[in-house]
């Protein structure tokens, strides 16, 4: 699984002179906490959190700014989906065009035309997707075996990262649904 | 006579040591002495006379500094 990564950067943070007193390692842990958390990089894909910090070099003063600028390696978990990758996550939301599915620090959708060949009705009272023929259904905290297949990771705009998931293929679907089909498998066979 | 020449900092340097202290002082940075003053300019000549600013100079490595003198008659 190429989901989660380990990096190691260097890069350069800002200390305002307001916080120079305190304890200068905890405030640049907590500087790069806010300067990075939630960052994506497409080649990395999201940092999720720092895990340590390696080295921070000397601090520089430069003209106009009463700022200090530290040069700071340190390293970071990363999140990073990829193509065609089989993972497995719970749904955190049913909404009437389909899914969402929550794959850890990102949500990505699954939408009705990728849950089943089934035709699929929302149900608006119990927030339930429900198969016409098959009477399958898909709720909140389902935990479901996806694909990704489709991947919009903006760098400037976290927030608005798309994550596209299909359901549509052999063994993938539901926990609840592929227990039954393996049930059914066994018990033919 | 031979004269080793203590280490100072040149006018320019006492400058801009003094004026990036100033510039941090005036945006709340904690003082490190006792004083009455209110202005981080003075605040930071005095902090500078006792030698107290946490800032070193990285002077470039060909850079003109007077180490020591023989006086040869």
């Amino acid at each position: 699984m190429l989901m989660y990564g380990r990096i190691k950067v260097r890069d350069t943070v800002r200390v305002p002179p307001d916080k120079l007193g305190e304890n200068l390692d905890e405030i640049i842990e907590e500087l790069l906490w806010e300067n990075f958390e939630g960052r994506i990089d497409k080649e990395y894909g999201m940092i999720v959190c720092i895990e340590s910090i390696e080295e921070i070099g000397e601090g520089k003063i430069i003209e106009g700014d009463g700022g200090i600028y530290f040069d700071v390696v340190f390293n970071a978990i990363t999140f990073k989906p990829v193509m065609q990758e089989v993972v497995e996550g719970v749904v955190s939301e049913i909404v009437e065009f389909g899914a969402f599915v929550s794959l850890g620090p990102l949500d990505g959708l699954l939408h009705m035309s990728q849950i089943t060949d089934d035709y699929l009705n929302y149900d608006e009272k119990s927030k339930r997707l429900i198969g016409k023929e098959s009477r399958r259904t898909i709720e909140e905290g389902d935990i479901v075996r996806v694909r990704i297949v489709a991947l919009s990771l903006r760098e400037k705009e976290p927030e608005k990262s798309k994550i596209g998931l299909t359901m549509r293929q052999p063994w993938l679907g539901a926990m609840k649904w592929i227990q039954e089909d393996k049930e059914k498998l066994e018990s033919g066979g | 006579m031979k004269k080793v020449f203590p280490f100072e900092y040149t006018r320019f340097e006492k400058a801009r040591i003094i004026g990036a202290r100033a510039l941090q002082i005036a945006m709340g940075a904690p003082v490190l002495i006792e004083t009455n003053s209110k202005n981080p300019l003075d605040i930071a000549k005095d902090e500078f006379e006792r030698g107290v600013i946490p800032i070193t100079v990285r002077r470039r490595r060909d850079a003109f500094v007077w180490l020591q003198r023989h006086d040869l008659f």
